[in-house]
């Protein structure tokens, strides 16, 4: 059996005596206490008395008017929550849109300052006859062609004499250069163009002359 | 449970009806139809387990006022979360936790003693009859007993001997030990015990006890 229990611990295992909780041990401990003392015996018929007044209390007088109050508040804060959520989704929204915006006007200041930023691509000039020479020397069978027709691109300009004569090419007239197309492409680069000469008199089948002229 | 509870529960019933047939309970049928977002489901749970929640939170803060509110509460929680609730577990054991969670939330929000103040009818339940006069007077003592509990005695008084619920279920709704909770009920126990004796030695009145 062991040391005799107090009545402190008594107390505590007759409070939960009806329960059917304790242990076997407990309960011969507990029944052993109170045959010899009165105290507890009294404390267990007060145990027993308070438990009987719980357990027959009323139930909470609730009004029908109480629970329908109590509903309708219910369906009253779910609809403000449905509200918000709506309201909070819409404004997620225009968020990623305001956002979206912001970024797009980002970008186009940036792209504007970088536009400023680099040098405008400088207007190259037109090639010179001496340059065109360069380029496509005419060969000896052409010499005895018929003249250039007379409608020479607008965007051949006059070589000066000097350079004409430094090629060792005679060219009736400079100024005029019959029988070339010009097309120009510029590349990602905007030092760099190429410029194509078309020679119209030219063999048709030869491959078309070209080059890049670098814009310092 | 009252009339209008038990129409809740008939009614409910028809409403899950298909699902009843497979083999669940109505509840768990009406659960799962609220978990999918069935309006009439929710407000049918709400019929069927108001009064459980009401009384509880009334018995838990000692007022009309603030248990109507801490029941909203609870079931604004119930909505918002009923999807993690677990098929197969105990729906009541659930609901109790989330009506001792906002009691103790509304408690420690208001910073006074949950049952400070314990007010007894109002003018919606008129108290004509002798026997209403006597519940009257039994349910504010019963506040006053309650009142004069700590907090975590008094849930797990309520659970228990009010509720009925087994020591393993209260300590479940309150997310304590078993251990612990005996010895909560215990200690509440020995303390009510008191307030009983000083209640009738004031009133003179062993018998009605």
């Amino acid at each position: 059996m062991g040391r005799p229990m107090t009545c402190e611990s008594s107390g505590r295992l007759l409070a939960l005596l009806e329960d059917g909780g304790l242990s076997r041990r407990e309960v011969r401990r507990v029944a052993a206490h109170l045959k010899s003392c009165g105290r507890c015996r009294a404390l267990q018929r007060e145990l027993a008395r308070s438990r009987r007044w719980i357990e027959s209390a009323p139930a909470p007088p609730l009004a029908e008017e109480d629970l329908a109050a109590m509903r309708r508040g219910v369906w009253r804060q779910i609809e403000e929550l449905s509200l918000d959520s709506r309201r909070g989704a819409s404004t997620a929204r225009s968020l990623a849109f305001a956002a979206l915006g912001l970024a797009a006007a980002a970008f186009g200041v940036m792209w504007l300052a970088r536009g400023a930023q680099e040098p405008a691509p400088r207007r190259v000039a037109p090639p010179t006859a001496a340059a065109l020479a360069a380029v496509f020397p005419e060969p000896a069978s052409t010499s005895g062609a018929p003249a250039a027709p007379a409608a020479a691109s607008s965007a051949i300009s006059p070589a000066p004499a000097g350079r004409v004569a430094r090629t060792g090419r005679r060219r009736a007239s400079p100024a005029v250069e019959p029988g070339f197309s010009r097309i120009e492409f510029q590349t990602a680069n905007p030092s760099v163009r190429i410029i194509w000469l078309v020679g119209k008199g030219r063999d048709a089948s030869a491959p078309p002359a070209g080059r890049s002229q670098e814009v310092s | 449970m009252s009339s209008l509870g038990a129409a809740a529960l008939v009614t409910c019933e028809a409403l899950v009806s298909r699902k009843g047939r497979e083999g669940r309970s109505p509840l768990e049928a009406l659960i799962d139809r609220a978990r999918e977002g069935d309006g009439r489901a929710f407000d049918w749970l709400m019929l069927e387990t108001q009064e459980r929640v009401l009384g509880l939170a009334w018995r838990l803060l000692g007022s009309r006022e603030d248990a109507r509110d801490a029941s909203q509460e609870v079931y604004l929680r119930v909505f918002r979360h009923l999807g993690r609730f677990r098929a197969g577990h105990d729906f009541h054991a659930w609901l109790y936790r989330i009506t001792v969670n906002v009691c103790r939330d509304s408690a420690r929000r208001r910073r006074r003693s949950p049952v400070a103040a314990p007010t007894g009818l109002e003018p919606s339940c008129p108290p004509d009859a002798q026997n209403r006069l006597l519940d009257t007077e039994r349910w504010t003592r019963l506040l006053e007993a309650l009142a004069s509990l700590p907090a975590r005695e008094r849930a797990a008084l309520v659970l228990r001997d009010l509720e009925g619920l087994t020591s393993e279920q209260v300590a479940r709704a309150l997310g304590s030990r078993p251990g612990t909770v005996r010895g909560q009920i215990a200690s509440a126990r020995l303390r009510i015990r008191r307030f009983c004796v000083d209640l009738l030695e004031r009133n003179g009145a062993a018998d009605d006890v």
